[in-house]
């Protein structure tokens, strides 16, 4: 029934708590620095996100997409489209509910805001098989999850946008 | 990403990723710093500028937000304000979906309200139990110490009173005069043990569901008698289900008066809950209902005030209900078939107005891509007409099957016909007879669920027109499941039965399940229960 490892009674989450994850990051880049809050978003993409990647390597780019659906669906304020094709998962962001809400409540943002989709989602593509890029970022951008044949290429991590005020 | 809507569980998760990887004060650090002054600014700037009255604004607005359900409540009182927490929505999430990743996960709200209150001048006086249920009271500092007796600020709605407060699993931590973590009470009941030792807390959660080839119980619906005629459809996975009938009163068999809802619901994807999304602009049952790119598409339905002849389309953005109009129908319609085929919506029969309301022969289509042309009109099947039949497309083509024909005698009074027919209509070449089902199926489901390969339509229970008589007063309505082969032309009965058969409710199509709301299991009795199934698990 649920395509969601984790389930909550009520159908979306409460939107202010984007702005505890953007409070954790700058908490964790300004004491630690930047190669542990990779270290800290890799290690909660392997093992927090166990059961999704078990989904993934399970039921393949199929449950992929279906896991994005749902996510996004319990993600107020986003506008999202997810496309699938036989070797990759495209997910369209249009509207960025974390970027969106955290800019409505006029919050500084911390400028690698949008790296942490890429650092989180590889290590749950790999952990599945699968590989992750990034492209975009800054209120809108798109996440491809393929199969290792698709042969993409390497993340370029510029591609990635700085949040920007 | 990280989202907000499991936002309780990777929060847990960090609070176990910090402890290990730089320490207990780097995690006491992190509630203070991170949660306390950068992420809740807003309840620190309130809250030292305002006092209590900023506690009352700030928990008013985040406990609404985080708790829809309201599993808490407020007390102000002279010189304190208090908190009952009765579900916490946040250890709740963590204790139904099975997470224990930290310790102590209570622990982060006093690490990081105690040392905001600290900054505004208050102490804080706190008891949680581990399983979801605690309470506050926060006081200027310099108060005399000592906890105020159970009831004692927040009478009957002290969570105190709660049978459950020392279940099995509560472990009671006290804090007295506390403006931080560390300032538990060297004596509290968990003091140096961990809690992931305690036996499980009590769950009230949703039962596991039952699942029996292909059928999965979900969440009942909220209209504890049930409902015929349920206007039901989905939007981007969110089930949407509103309107229809009951008897609030009496039942139908002492006379009983039929009531007509308004109310929508929602179901989200991964839901265990039906939550309340508003009303229709009227109260409507036994309408057309189809999902759509967009909404739900509702056409004609009744109401007490009769037949109606309009039509809308009912979307949701995730916080509430909107409605934009649609053509009206070319004549009011109760009880019609709608079926989607190649971005058309197509609607078959249906009652009419009238002293008798008699079945109809239309076939009507209207175009989503284009729906400014409004309806046009279509040639109809080849037989009779007909209300509450189903419509249904597969393999590019639409199946009309079975429904209720009724005219009207010669005496005024109603003639009516269970049909055992069968036609296809495809859209360049007309209609075709098809062989007729094994036995008529009134008001069955509609769209009927459908596979694609192999190719096959079921037709789910639907009236047969036995009398009452003839069958098992528990079990009014069939329960087996006529399965059409495109291919072969043939009809046949499913290995599987319908757990729940019901009547007068539409079958909502999300990916492979279908699924069923509330519905008629006899004459003027209705079920809230909700079901869906996988029709390619039906055949064997």
């Amino acid at each position: 029934m649920s395509e969601l490892p984790y389930n909550d009674s009520k159908p979306q989450g409460a939107p202010d708590f984007y702005y505890a994850i953007n409070a954790t990051f700058r908490f964790i880049l300004d004491r630690f620095g930047g190669e542990r809050w990779r270290l800290y978003l890799a290690e909660m993409g392997r093992d927090y996100f166990a059961p999704v990647n078990r989904q993934w390597r399970i039921g393949g780019l199929g449950a992929v997409a279906r896991y994005w659906r749902a996510f996004f669906a319990a993600e107020p304020g986003a506008r999202v489209e997810v496309t699938e094709h036989a070797d990759r998962v495209e997910i369209f962001v249009h509207v960025c509910p974390a970027i969106s809400h955290l800019r409505a409540g006029g919050r500084e943002i911390v400028t690698e805001y949008c790296q942490h989709c890429f650092h989180l989602g590889s290590a749950r593509a790999e952990a599945a098989g699968l590989t992750m890029r990034l492209a975009g970022g800054n209120g809108s951008c798109r996440h491809t999850y393929a199969l290792p044949t698709a042969n993409l290429p390497e993340q370029d991590l510029a591609q990635i946008e700085e949040v920007r005020p | 990403m990280m989202g907000c809507y499991d936002f309780c569980g990777h929060y847990e998760w960090t609070f176990a990723w910090l402890e290990r990887t730089a320490g207990r004060d780097a995690l006491k650090a992190y509630w203070t710093e991170a949660i306390g002054q950068d992420s809740q600014r807003h309840a620190r700037a309130l809250i030292v500028q305002e006092g209590i009255a900023g506690m009352e604004k700030y928990w008013g607005h985040t406990l609404a937000e985080e708790s829809p359900q309201l599993g808490f409540s407020i007390t102000r009182g002279q010189d304190v304000f208090r908190i009952d927490i009765h579900d916490c929505p946040s250890k709740g999430f963590l204790l139904r979906n099975g997470l224990n990743q930290h310790h102590d996960y209570c622990d982060h709200c006093i690490g990081w309200i105690g040392p905001m209150m600290r900054d505004a001048g208050f102490v804080i006086d706190h008891e949680h139990n581990h399983c979801g249920q605690c309470w506050w009271e926060m006081r200027p500092a310099g108060t005399p110490p000592g906890h105020t007796g159970v009831g004692g600020v927040s009478g009957n709605d002290d969570v105190r009173r709660r049978p459950n407060w020392q279940a099995a699993g509560a472990r009671l931590d006290r804090f007295d005069q506390a403006t931080g973590p560390d300032d538990k009470l060297a004596g509290g009941a968990t003091a140096g043990k961990p809690v992931s030792s305690a036996p499980p807390c009590p769950t009230s959660g949703f039962p596991a569901a039952s699942v029996s080839h292909g059928w999965q119980q979900g969440p009942p619906f909220p209209i504890e008698l049930g409902l015929g005629g349920v206007i039901a459809g989905q939007q981007d996975g969110v089930l949407i289900a509103g309107g229809g009938t009951n008897f609030p009163d009496l039942p139908l068999s002492a006379g009983g008066g039929k009531s007509t809802h308004a109310e929508v619901f929602v179901l989200p994807p991964a839901g265990q809950n039906w939550f309340p999304a508003g009303r229709l602009p009227e109260p409507r049952a036994y309408a057309a209902a189809i999902s759509v790119p967009g909404g739900v598409l509702v056409a004609g339905g009744e109401n007490g005030a009769g037949i109606r002849q309009d039509a809308f389309l009912m979307s949701w953005d995730g916080a509430r209900l909107h409605f934009a109009a649609m053509p009206p129908l070319p004549a009011p319609r109760t009880s019609l078939a709608a079926a989607v085929l190649d971005g058309m919506v197509y609607l078959a029969g249906g009652f009419g107005p009238g002293d008798v309301r008699q079945s109809q022969v239309d076939f009507w289509r209207l175009a989503l891509g284009n729906p400014s042309t409004g309806w046009q009109a279509l040639p109809t099947w080849p037989g009779p007409s007909r209300g509450q039949a189903v419509l249904t497309a597969a393999g590019g083509a639409l199946y009309l099957i079975s429904g209720l024909e009724v005219t009207g005698g010669p005496d005024g009074t109603p003639r009516t016909n269970y049909l055992q027919d069968a036609y296809r209509y495809r859209p360049d070449r007309g209609w075709t007879n098809l062989p007729p089902p094994p036995r008529p199926a009134v008001a069955a489901p509609t769209p009927a669920p459908a596979t694609r390969d192999p190719a096959r339509i079921f037709i789910l229970g639907g009236v047969d027109g036995r009398p009452p008589s003839d069958q098992s007063r528990g079990k009014r309505v069939p329960d087996d499941i006529l399965v059409f082969d495109l291919k072969t032309e043939s009809w046949s009965i499913a290995a599987e039965r319908w757990p729940a058969p019901v009547v007068t409710v539409p079958a909502v199509q999300m990916g492979g399940e279908w699924w069923f709301v509330s519905g008629e299991i006899r004459a003027g009795i209705r079920t809230p229960e909700v079901w869906s199934g996988k029709p390619e698990l039906w055949s064997a």
